[in-house]
């Protein structure tokens, strides 16, 4: 039994008389600290799996297991920001805390993670005042501000430009090298899994259809042949 | 400081510009014609007093306290009525808006009563409530409701649910929710709603008190009428437009400061 398992997980959607199958099968684990890559098609089942794991939705059989007994405490971060328009950044960084007692409000966390991602000056701007990038910074911050032991990240940079991609690429890599908090990432740039997970499950029709262990060393360079090759392979696996 | 200011013509471009940048181009040219014509006698002057008449008029019912006596009375029973309303509305469109069934309940009767305009109800509330405030306060009331509840309505369902799905990976209890994610992001339609009720309810209710009352703006210009008084009438015609408008205006200023989070193209 590992930190995390999802066994045998099942999900059907209705869908008109009869039903969608978006899982099938699918089994997941990962010890504490990893950071798993999930990759696949479209339809393959990815956002289903994370909604499940963050109990956005219910699955209709198999089993999700934590090895500490109680679920972890979840950060998830959208393809789209979804910040609350009518707060501040540095409120939407806190929002995790808005619900409880005035006093208990983490200030100082705020500061700290604000400054990391490069915010500081715009603590007290709003939402519709932040590039899309920024807003996705944001919304990262949101996420690790509520100290999650699991992060989830659907498709998180799905919608920026290269550049500031691939800065955010950056932020994440160091985060996770500094904390080791367990990730999982949905995405569609192989690129961006081999560089930055330990690991890359490929998502075929709601099933796990390949594994890969990514042994290279971080920061990993592109230019490396054996990232390219990597690279090279798990593309092969999801067009089959 | 513009260099052309010093001088005569800057000056007067000045003015110009401020008329036509505030709008009151057209009241202007309104008035002028109002007092050139009841200069030169284009009307009688019983069918409708000049300007000067009716400021010397306002005047008198100022010193007498008579205009400041009808407009608090008015306004007094506006906040009553509005109070009333729109914790009626709010409460009723918030529960409306989370438990769909209800709203499919009440749709039909709502819908129904939604159609009757105030007034037309007078002569039964006279019939209950005599002309006292409780009569007042029910046109007030009627009349501010439904927008009030319907823009709510909209607000709380319009409502993004992703928005509702960070809260609730974040632990956020139904009822917190509601509070800290449901509540703000409906407050420009709630805003929207109370602007649009506080317009009708001024308007119904200064119907109302041309009807039955013994006090208040519409009063005052009953009154005016069976004294023969037109400039009596002009003034409170004009004091119910300006106060009016002033309301109006806070509430939308109100609005565009409270909903606008940083958006700088908000238009008042
Ligand atoms: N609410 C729903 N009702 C019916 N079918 C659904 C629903 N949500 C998802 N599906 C179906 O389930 C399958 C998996 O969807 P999912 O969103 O998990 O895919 P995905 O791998 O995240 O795709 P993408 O890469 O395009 O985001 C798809 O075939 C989709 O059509
Ligand atoms: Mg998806």
């Amino acid at each position: 039994m590992s930190w995390f398992d999802a066994v045998d997980i099942r999900k059907e959607y209705p869908l008109g008389d009869g039903v969608k199958v978006a899982l099938d099968g699918f089994s997941l684990s990962a010890p504490r600290g990893d950071f798993v890559s999930i990759i696949g098609r479209s339809g393959s089942g990815k956002t289903t799996f994370l909604r499940i794991v963050a109990g956005l939705l219910e699955k209709t059989s198999g089993e999700i297991r934590y090895g500490g007994g109680v679920p972890p405490r979840i950060g998830m971060v959208f393809q789209e920001p979804r910040l609350m328009p009518w707060l501040t950044v540095e409120k939407n960084v806190l929002f995790a805390h808005l619900s409880r007692n005035r006093k208990a409000i983490p200030y100082d966390m705020a500061k700290n993670l604000l400054e990391m991602l490069g915010l500081s000056l715009y603590k007290d701007a709003y939402p519709s005042q932040l590039s899309g990038g920024m807003a996705q910074r944001v919304a990262l911050g949101r996420a690790l501000c509520r100290e999650p032991e699991l992060i989830l990240m659907d498709e998180p940079f799905g919608s920026l430009d290269y550049f500031t991609r691939r800065s955010l690429q950056e932020e994440i890599l160091r985060l996770y090298m500094r904390d080791k908090k367990t990730i999982f990432l949905v995405t569609h740039d192989v690129d961006e899994a081999v560089a930055l997970s330990r690991r890359v499950v490929v998502l075929d029709q709601g099933r796990v259809s390949r594994e890969i262990d990514i042994d290279l060393e971080y920061p990993r360079k592109r230019t490396n042949p054996a990232f390219a090759a990597t690279v090279e392979m798990i593309l092969s696996y999801i067009t089959g | 400081m513009g260099k052309d200011s010093a001088t005569g013509k800057g000056k007067r471009e000045n003015i110009a510009s401020a008329i036509w940048n505030t709008g009151v181009a057209i009241p202007l040219v309104v008035l002028i014609f109002w007092h050139q014509g009841s200069k030169f006698g284009w009307w009688s002057a019983y069918l409708l007093p000049g300007p000067a008449v009716v400021m010397r008029s306002f005047f008198s019912l100022l010193e007498s306290g008579e205009l400041s006596r009808n407009i608090v009375s008015s306004i007094v029973r506006i906040l009553k009525g509005f109070s009333v309303s729109s914790v009626f509305a709010l409460a009723a469109a918030f529960v409306c808006g989370i438990y769909r069934p209800m709203l499919r309940q009440l749709s039909p009767t709502l819908e129904f009563l939604r159609h009757i305009p105030p007034m037309a109800t007078i002569p039964m509330l006279i019939l209950w409530f005599g002309i006292g405030e409780a009569s007042k306060l029910v046109i007030i009331v009627m009349a501010t409701f439904f927008p009030i509840f319907l823009n709510t309505v909209q607000g709380v369902s319009q409502c993004d649910r992703g928005l509702l799905e960070v809260a609730r990976i974040f632990g956020y209890t139904k009822a917190q929710s509601l509070r800290l994610v449901v509540l703000p992001s409906s407050l420009p339609y709630v805003l929207t709603g109370m602007r649009l009720g506080l317009g009708y309810s001024w308007r119904s209710l200064i119907a109302a008190e041309l009807v039955a009352a013994s006090s208040g703006l519409g009063y005052m210009i009953l009154d005016a009428e069976q004294l023969s008084r037109p400039d009596v009438i002009m003034v409170g015609i004009l004091v119910i437009g300006f106060l009016g408008s002033v309301m109006d205006f806070s509430l939308s200023y109100a609005t565009a400061r409270f909903t606008s989070y940083g958006r700088n193209d908000v238009v008042v």
